[in-house]
């Protein structure tokens, strides 16, 4: 049952983003990043002598989107901006015990001895084995609900921070993509900032 | 972009403190794994707190999707290459001795983030 549940829940995520969720970029900004990306690999192309040299090329190609990481001269640092690069570190360490925590968690679970305590009634009712299916939902619900109010708070919070001191212009969403559905500014901020960025972009060239 | 570092270091915080209990709980107490897991989970935020710093942090000539897509491969060489072995190895290696071990190493772990969030320079004529 979890598993259709899932199933059903991905299959309203697709439509989601197929049907509501606009495209990031806008579609001149992507024309431009097709053109420069082509430009670059005819570039590559020519550059590219020998087949040793072609074969390494694409074999490290998966890993040349880290190459912004790298830390660059920056007028405004002395040593050169190495926020990306620390930016990058800290993304590997925190997804290393956000996966690490979560799957220990769950296996630690029925360690604890609220389920190994003879004398706990649900242990009476059917073993351990049943304990686990009556005890195991609560405690995904407690957690989750713990992330969700979490999650709302701070997300709301930087809504009304960046609403209220003026961060991103009330008509910035939408003219970046102005064939997609505008939507409303203080849902997701990160995006906001995205499309502004986009705008910016067009604007430089 | 500050709120966003502050809510980070708060998350971190309340991570740690909340791993730190976990991996404390000697007597394998049901309501304090119950408690320090809810707890943990306060720090949801780091995530969407990360995202949006590491966008606000980027030079203006990386674009979002290309900031998000290294992301993307940093998550995906951290997820699948060494997340698994280093704490499946650990958890195994100390599940005989001292079972909550593994999540006094993740408090280690969050304890790097945390310094390493410190070197962070922000920049100064930025507010929220």
């Amino acid at each position: 049952m979890p598993f259709k549940v899932a199933v059903a829940v991905h299959s309203v995520l697709v439509i989601i983003l197929l049907t509501i969720l606009p495209e990031s970029l806008s579609a001149e900004v992507r024309e431009a990043n097709v053109k420069k990306l082509a430009a670059e690999r005819e570039a590559q192309r020519a550059s590219d002598s020998s087949l040793v040299k072609r074969c390494l090329r694409r074999a490290s190609a998966p890993l040349e989107p880290l190459r912004i990481f790298l830390p660059k001269a920056n007028a405004s640092f002395v040593r050169g901006d190495y926020n990306l690069t620390v930016v990058a570190a800290v993304e590997f360490l925190a997804v290393l015990t956000r996966v690490g925590t979560n799957t220990r968690q769950l296996a630690y679970y029925p360690r604890v001895s609220m389920l190994r305590n003879p004398n706990m009634p649900f242990l009476h009712w059917g073993g351990l084995k049943r304990s686990l299916g009556r005890t195991f939902p609560l405690w995904i619900c407690v957690k989750s609900r713990c992330s969700l109010v979490s999650c709302l708070v701070s997300t709301s919070s930087e809504c009304y921070l960046t609403r209220s001191t003026g961060a991103i212009p009330a008509t910035d969403l939408g003219q970046a993509n102005s064939q997609q559905p505008a939507r409303p500014r203080a849902a997701v901020p990160v995006r906001a900032r995205a499309n502004r960025a986009d705008s910016a972009a067009a604007d430089r060239r | 972009m500050t709120f966003d570092y502050r809510l980070l270091v708060i998350s971190l915080i309340i991570q740690i403190s909340g791993n730190v209990m976990l991996g404390l709980n000697v007597a394998a107490s049901g309501v304090l794994f119950v408690v320090a897991s809810a707890w943990n989970m306060l720090g949801s935020p780091f995530d969407p707190c990360f995202g949006s710093l590491a966008l606000g942090l980027s030079p203006s000539e990386v674009q979002p999707g290309q900031l998000f897509g290294a992301l993307g491969v940093v998550d995906s060489l951290s997820q699948w290459f060494l997340a698994a072995p280093l704490y499946a190895g650990v958890f195994s290696a100390t599940l005989a001795w001292y079972p909550p071990a593994i999540f006094l190493v993740t408090a280690i772990t969050l304890t790097t983030v945390a310094a390493l969030v410190a070197l962070l320079r922000l920049p100064r004529n930025v507010s929220a």
